[in-house]
């Protein structure tokens, strides 16, 4: 009887994992190879030069700005995202009937909006409506602010997604706890801060990783609006990486990058996910 | 009583100011898929003269929408539904023996570790594979690809929802003789419905959105899909906004009346998640 | 039991099934090296109401009977398909682009010809990965001259010399697309890199087209003054910030090496004092740019142009294009960016545009013909003034004919001692340019543009870009 079971367990993964190892470990096994060697992505023949790609990367004075650039994002960005996604979440929470729904809605359309249209859409926005309207220069065309003006964008772009997560873990934490603790005495603040949030946890998990990760990724939105300018202050680890693989000839080296990139992404990815699936409290 | 209604009209009045933020760009663009090139250059705010709907009309007859809108929806739904039925079987598999057997643990550290992988370094290994098995330009071939690089998330969202689902259920079914797979698709599986439903409208609309696979792998144009045929619109030195946006509208329409359409299930598979056991 | 063991079957089969779908899909593995112009059978079926292809070319498949391949191999009545992949937007260029392949087509009925067409953005990534692939396209568009050389030194690039189509086009232009005296592309026009301006304007307040530099300080100062912004200045988009630079730098340095010195660090900045003079020249015009240059992009800066709120736009000629587009009414003509303050003196710069080049196809005879005669096509004078005429361009014929535009006749009107032809030279390639342009933009987006600091940081960006 058991060893049957065992064996389900095993077939349940089977199809999905098939069809992950076909789409992303095979090409990234097959990829890996480059980033030992000198290609410049153009040659049909390219030689191995051991770890030479990954000690420039590391000396590489260009990546500086990239990786903070990078980081300023992960940081505004997830934190952005956690406060926006679950205040909405909270707010379309209230028993406020129709209008609610009608939130719910408005809420989930930017969604609908691809990266490449969102980019677009806001670069219209900031140089031709705001300038109209509030009389302020380009956003995307100060230094200093362009990271926030491109997180603001992605943080419309993706909100409504994470406000559903969130609504869904709201909606699961039962309504007697926040009885029992009305009739104890507690205020709408202490009632958030031991019932909603412990609860919550899951909700978390999901969505700060994912948006912690997708923010360290950063590439579309950015590369569609500014490219990475004004002269390098919005360029991500991303960008960079993709300039070196098609613009800049250096195959390698860019294949190189991307593993380290992605080997720093896996380890702080599984350390977010970690603490927060620890502090999951199952109902 | 009366402190609360005052509460509310506040709260109320919050909402509106947040949902009209939020509003503003989508109204953005629609405002300007009506109105002709010139008229975009003079003012972005100001309403269109007449209803320039020729800019729909150019769209869709340059774009070939039909063609285009078949082939989204040729790619978008089948691999909706494999990653429906893969993942939350994977979810569901990796959620109940995570503790005891290493390996699925282990499965789950390497989905949520692949999500950190971006594609670009993926593209010309992806490529080559594609082109010796000759699948590039096909409809299959990119439902195979969409479905491979959706598993993992897809999975991730079902664990956690899964874990939340007490055992006791299934265990009894299966202690009654219920095979594994009749106990999963019988019993668990409609459990799941608010994740499912959650999942599958996500991955609608991503994979409806893609752009970056479908612009490697189908580069003939009868069978490429909205996105990328829209993208032309945005050309990088010839924007004729007003079309760009009616473009961009034309695409987004089947996805927000599908999300109109699912919203109904999303709030009752929300809610319903909540009442059980 | 017997409910059980069906389930398990049928799970098993599920998901060997899927795991074989992807092979199934291939069909016959194929003979001949796979080609970019074959698609699925079972893809065939699927779209095989499509009735629009773009082109009018019909897809090879879609008229043979199910279970054939297109034979790839040269063979008597056998349809041979070659790719020809570029980023063109532009509604003109793509009407030549549709007009000369029927055109080749219908005096080569055994011969088809498919478009690609990739976004600019990401033309470079669709052309190596495809290459990287062998499914290289046969005819593609390289930019500059340090692609050609990059791309010949991988032996991607057939040597064009032998193609009768050559004679038609102008020596002069020819040396861009050259690399070591062998011809590996060809541009297909000329672009003038000057001022363009709004003649009507000009004609309102009296103005004549300045030929040193304190009348063009004068022309600026009396549109100013009359609410009228002097530059569309769109320095959101890199290639503005690029070209208004190098209308002042190039005339003034002069000099073939200049770019392969800073490159090879052969001359530093610091004791660069062409370079430094065409910065201060640069930073003298800034207040006449508006109030946001920076904020402001490509487009914007067109529409500006359009509706009368900037009168000029120092940009590369492909503006009266653009900018006509917007308002056909408006009368644009083109004048030399003045550079010295000795009356016409004024030089006018002109660089070939992007080069078309021919795949080194070392596997496929039969494709390497055709692509062969299609590019000797695309040489000829026919296709050369349907170029120009729906393009709007120079072409680089030896007897263009430009006399659709009065702005492209006044940028030919320079005699040679005035015009600066950079065909053939090497510039800065994408990584030097990318790291160049940053650096200004930094220094010249603060309150004032100091040039011994700018200069200092070039040369030591310059050093640390690793080779």
């Amino acid at each position: 009887m058991k060893r049957k079971s065992d064996w389900s367990a095993y077939v349940f993964i089977l199809p999905g994992f098939c069809f992950f190892c076909f789409a992303i470990m095979i090409p990234l096994v097959m990829g890996i190879n480059i980033a030992f060697t000198d290609w410049n992505g153009i040659t049909d023949t390219y030689t191995y030069i051991g770890l030479k790609n990954f000690t420039d990367a590391l000396q590489d004075q260009r990546i500086r700005q990239p990786i903070l650039n990078t980081l300023y994002f992960a940081l505004l960005g997830t934190a952005g995202n956690t406060m926006v996604s679950l205040g909405l979440a909270l707010l379309v929470n209230q028993k406020l009937g129709k209008i609610a729904s009608a939130a719910k809605m408005i809420f989930f359309i930017p969604v609908c909006f691809s990266a490449v249209l969102t980019a677009f859409l806001w670069k219209f926005i900031y140089r031709d409506v705001f300038g109209q309207l509030f009389h302020i220069k380009n956003l995307l065309g100060n230094a200093a602010l362009v990271i926030l003006a491109i997180v603001i964008m992605g943080l419309w772009n993706s909100c409504g997604i994470n406000m559903l997560v969130y609504l869904s873990g709201l909606k699961n934490i039962p309504g007697d706890l926040y009885e029992a603790a009305r009739i104890d005495g507690a205020g709408a603040f202490k009632s958030f801060r031991y019932i909603t949030l412990p609860l919550l946890m899951p909700s978390f998990t999901v969505c700060v990783t994912i948006s912690m990760t997708s923010w360290l990724k950063e590439f579309a939105t950015t590369m569609c609006s500014t490219g990475g300018g004004p002269y390098g202050s919005s360029r991500t680890v991303s960008l960079y990486i993709y300039e070196n693989l098609y613009d800049y000839s250096k195959a390698g080296y860019g294949q190189a990058v991307s593993m380290l990139f992605v080997i720093f992404l896996v380890v702080l990815g599984n350390l977010v996910s970690a603490f927060f699936r620890a502090r999951e409290v199952e109902a | 009583m009366r402190e609360k209604r005052i509460v509310n009209v506040f709260q109320i009045l919050f909402l509106l100011l947040v949902m009209f933020v939020f509003l503003f760009p989508s109204y953005i663009a629609l405002l300007t898929s009506w109105k002709t090139r010139i008229e975009v250059s003079r003012s972005a705010l100001s309403f269109p003269e007449t209803f320039a709907i020729q800019n729909y009309i150019e769209a869709i007859r340059k774009s070939q929408f039909l063609t285009a809108l078949k082939n989204s929806c040729a790619i978008t739904f089948p691999s909706v539904l494999l990653i429906v039925i893969c993942s939350s079987m994977g979810g569901y598999s990796i959620a109940r023996h995570s503790a005891k057997h290493k390996i699925f643990k282990y499965l789950d550290r390497l989905y949520v570790s692949s999500l950190m992988i971006p594609f670009q370094i993926l593209m010309i290994p992806v490529y080559r594979m594609y082109k010796s098995l000759r699948l590039l330009n096909t409809l299959q071939g990119m439902v195979l690809m969409l479905t491979g690089v959706s598993i993992a998330y897809a999975t991730f969202l079902y664990v956690g929802f899964v874990k939340s689902i007490p055992r006791e259920l299934e265990e009894a079914a299966l202690i009654d003789g219920c095979g594994p797979y009749k106990a999963f698709f019988v019993i668990v599986f409609p459990m799941l419905k608010p994740i499912t439903t959650t999942v599958a409208a996500l991955h609608v609309m991503w994979l409806w959105n893609d752009f970056n696979i479908s612009l490697v792998l189908m580069q003939k144009e009868s069978v490429r899909p909205l996105t990328v045929k829209q993208y032309y619109f945005f050309g990088q030195y010839a924007s004729d906004y007003g079309m760009a946006f009616a473009a961009a509208i034309l695409t987004m329409l089947p996805v927000v009346i599908f999300f109109m359409a699912a919203q109904k299930y999303l709030v009752e598979g929300i809610s319903g998640g909540a009442v059980k056991g | 039991m017997r409910k059980q063991l069906l389930k398990k079957v049928l799970a098993l089969t599920l998901t060997v099934s899927v795991g074989i779908l992807p092979l199934a899909g291939c069909g016959n593995s194929g003979e001949g090296s796979g080609t970019s112009g074959e698609t699925q059978r079972t893809a065939e079926n699927a779209v095989a109401e499509n009735a629009a292809v773009e082109n009018g070319a019909a897809e090879g498949e879609s008229s043979e009977p199910q279970g054939e391949e297109t034979q790839v191999q040269a063979g008597g009545g056998e349809t041979i398909e070659i790719t020809w992949m570029h980023k063109f937007v532009e509604p003109g260029i793509l009407k030549w682009v549709d007009e000369v392949i029927a055109n080749f087509e219908t005096a080569n009925p055994d011969m088809k010809v498919h478009t690609e067409t990739v976004p600019a953005d990401d033309y470079e990534q669709m052309l190596k990965t495809k290459i990287a692939s062998d499914d290289a396209p046969d005819v593609f568009v390289l930019d500059n001259q340090s692609r050609y050389q990059e791309f010949s030194a991988a032996e991607r690039l057939y040597d064009l010399s032998s193609l009768e189509g050559i004679e038609n086009i102008n020596p002069d232009m020819l040396y861009d697309g050259q690399v070591n005296g062998v011809q590996y592309a060809v541009p297909l026009d000329v672009n003038a890199y000057a001022v363009h301006y709004n003649k009507d304007l000009f004609e309102q307040y009296d103005l004549e087209v300045p030929t040193t530099i304190s009348e063009m300080r004068n022309v600026c100062e009396v549109l100013q003054e009359n609410g009228i912004k002097p530059f569309g200045a769109g320095y959101a988009t890199q290639f503005c910030v690029q070209f208004s630079v190098e209308v002042l730098l190039l005339p003034l340095c002069m000099d073939g090496e200049w770019h392969t010195n800073k490159i090879e660090r052969k001359s530093s900045f610091a004791e660069d004092e062409k370079f430094k003079e065409a910065m201060k020249l640069w930073d003298s015009f800034y207040e006449f740019t508006g109030d946001d240059p920076w904020g402001t992009d490509w487009d914007t800066v067109q529409n500006q142009m359009a509706n009368g709120e900037a009168a000029m736009i120092v940009n590369g000629s492909w503006t009266v294009d653009g900018v006509s587009s917007i308002n056909p009414d408006i009368n644009i003509g083109i004048f030399a960016m003045p550079t010295f303050e000795e009356k016409d003196s004024s030089v006018i710069l002109m660089k070939p545009g992007a080069g078309i080049c021919l795949y080194n196809n070392t596997q496929d005879e039969a494709r390497l013909e055709a692509a062969r005669k299609f590019f000797n096509y695309l040489l000829s004078e026919e296709s050369g003034n349907s170029y120009a005429r729906n393009a709007f361009k120079i072409s680089t014929l030896k007897n263009a004919d430009c006399s659709f535009s009065p702005a492209l006749m006044d940028a030919l009107s320079y005699p040679a001692e005035r015009t600066w032809n950079s065909a053939g030279l090497t510039l800065f390639n994408s990584e030097y340019e990318t790291v160049f342009y940053d650096t200004i933009t930094k220094y010249a987006m603060q309150d004032t543009l100091d040039i011994d600091a700018l200069c200092a940081e070039l040369d030591q960006n310059f050093a640390a870009i690793s080779k």
